[in-house]
């Protein structure tokens, strides 16, 4: 039986570094790639800033070829010092001074549409949201930076024409081609999903489900195949990696292609930016004439700064909670310095509404070592029929919820995890 | 009692039960007992298990329709028989997929339908010997009957 692996994450820190999806982004390599002539417009005259007709020429001697390598390698350099300095201005916004074009919006209490229009508010709101700040940077400060790791762009023509195949096979204007990147010994294929319509992470996980019931369910294993054949590599070589980024929580899916199987990852991620979401509601408590008085903005200071402090007593709250929440059923709770695992069974309507099924969930609910504002948060979830009152013995739930209800499950754990953040938060 | 009137009676209890089982097992599924591929398995298991007499039963009916038989009388052991194993074939099948469904028996699906399997191996046959003659059929040939509608190939 498949099994597939629900990982959500629970950030609960202002800066840490949760590895989110890019913005989409210029595809790596296209800047060298034009600077180098290597292009697939190779021959054509483009025009640049001022007009002047530049001709592109494909390196044709052998130190020409060198220093267009050198170029791509340099520019590959360059973008990762831009997400280092992105990082960077993330943590000055978090420290709430030495950034200023934020700074300045959470200063003067807008989001910058309405910049001045609160400036006779209560300042006591400006120092608690600054004390906020404050406490949210020191202790992202505490947590060990993360390494970035060593990549290698694939070329621009591989993107273009990988970005092409994808338009002729139905994909156009819902798959983006975001980067393709040598990481860790495998090429990793990061394709943006996206949709005009308004969206969350349920609707996008359903189009994509949507993709390949009318596609076909080999979709992404053509998508593998056909990437491997632009790069000339064996497809278990190659790593599909769907992002869907949203509001919160956002949606991310991985394929790997193993010997007998393809594996698929389904990652819902809750990256609560606390500092960026209590700045925002905040500011926009405070744009719309909010006047709570000082007290609540320190409530909301002191509560930020125990999240921020204590994964363990989220840890600790969530257990408490899941209990309670599952208490209809049967709860089996082990309980270890990080790590939460839960197992409840016995459940009716709790993820498939309406279905009138008993229901298993296995919840898993780590502290990261060494990262105590992180929790990372699995969903398991079978289910198995009966009808009256007596529930199942715990070896009939044969029947995963991820195949068949899949929307429900991922809906269920991005309800769960914004739950779980609030928990502290309305303590 | 005749043979003519126990043929009868027992002849109309299979083909009602054969029916009613069915009828069960499509409710359970509808209530939310079972998966849709769990009441296709069990269909699968048990409609060949009455087929084999059932088929006997309604040929028999339809040949001697015009039919006023007499018939001997039958002693009370071989009524006795003739009911009992039926009644109880019927009803165990009846309860275990009932008692499935409510979650009061078997760990699994696959258990509960070993044990179906294993129940036809033991009743069929004698049932099979009871009620081959009363429709003037030999034993084997409502066994084979079942066999081939279990194995098509």
């Amino acid at each position: 039986m498949r099994k597939l692996l629900w990982v959500a994450v629970l950030g609960l820190q202002a800066c840490s570094l949760v590895s989110t999806p890019k913005p989409r982004s210029t595809a790596p390599g296209r800047a060298a790639a034009a600077d180098t002539g290597n292009s697939a417009e190779g021959d054509t005259a483009t025009p640049d800033r001022m007009g002047n007709k530049i001709v592109f020429e494909l390196p044709k001697t052998q130190p020409e070829l060198e220093l267009a390598i050198q170029l791509t390698q340099a520019q590959a350099l360059c973008q990762e010092v831009d997400l280092l300095n992105r990082y960077v201005r993330d943590a000055a916004v978090a420290r709430g001074g030495t950034e200023p074009d934020t700074t300045g919006e959470t200063a003067k209490g807008g989001t910058g549409t309405n910049e001045g229009k609160n400036t006779d508010q209560a300042p006591c709101h400006e120092s608690a949201f600054l004390n906020l700040l404050r406490d949210a940077a020191a202790a992202a400060a505490i947590a060990p930076p993360k390494t970035p790791r060593p990549r290698r762009f694939a070329p621009i023509s591989v993107c273009e024409s990988y970005a092409t195949w994808l338009a002729t096979s139905g994909l156009q204007g819902i798959l983006a081609v975001d980067e393709v990147a040598w990481v860790d010994h495998e090429w990793e294929v990061t394709l943006l999903l996206s949709t005009t319509e308004p969206h969350n992470e349920v609707h996008l996980s359903k189009l994509w489900n949507d993709l390949i019931a009318e596609l076909g369910p080999t979709l992404a294993l053509r998508m593998i195949y056909r990437m491997a054949d632009e790069l000339d590599v064996t497809p278990s070589a190659v790593n599909l990696r769907i992002v869907a980024e949203t509001t919160n929580p956002y949606w991310e899916l991985t394929y790997r292609l193993n010997d007998e199987s393809l594996d698929r990852l389904d990652h819902l991620y809750c990256t609560t930016d606390y500092t960026r979401q209590y700045r925002d509601e905040f500011a926009r408590e405070y744009e719309m004439g909010w006047s709570g008085g000082g007290s609540e903005g320190s409530e909301v200071a002191a509560t930020m700064s125990s999240v921020v402090t204590s994964g363990q007593r989220l840890l600790a709250a969530s257990e408490v909670y899941l209990r309670d929440r599952f208490a209809r059923g049967r709860v089996q709770v082990d309980s270890r310095p990080n790590i939460l695992l839960l197992t409840a069974d016995a459940l009716r309507d709790e993820v498939l509404l309406g279905a009138h099924r008993w229901e298993k969930l296995q919840l898993v609910i780590v502290n990261i070592e060494g990262d105590p504002s992180q929790l990372v948060v699995t969903i398991d979830g079978s289910y198995a029929p009966g009808i009256g009152s007596t529930p199942p013995p715990a070896k009939s739930y044969t029947r995963p919820m991820d195949l068949e209800h899949y929307p429900e499950l991922i809906g269920y754990l991005g309800d769960l995890l914004t739950t779980l953040k609030r928990l502290e938060v309305d303590k | 009692m005749t043979d003519a009137e126990l043929r009868t009676r027992i002849g109309l209890f299979w083909v009602i039960t054969h029916f009613a089982i069915i009828a069960t097992i499509i409710v359970c599924f509808f209530l939310g007992g079972y998966e849709f591929p769990d009441m296709t398995t069990l269909l699968a298991i048990v409609v060949p298990m009455f087929a084999g007499i059932t088929t006997v039963v309604i040929r028999y009916f339809a040949q001697h329709r015009h039919d006023a038989p007499r018939g001997k009388r039958v002693n009370a052991a071989y009524v006795t028989l003739t009911w009992l194993l039926p009644v109880l074939f019927s009803m165990t099948i009846a309860l275990t997929i009932i008692l499935r469904a409510l979650n009061r028996a078997f760990e699994d699906f696959d258990q509960a339908k070993l044990f179906l399997t294993a129940l036809e191996a033991l009743y069929v046959t004698y049932t099979g010997y009871l009620l081959a003659p009363l429709f003037g059929v030999e034993p084997d040939a409502l066994r084979s009957a079942q066999e081939t509608k279990k194995s098509p190939l």
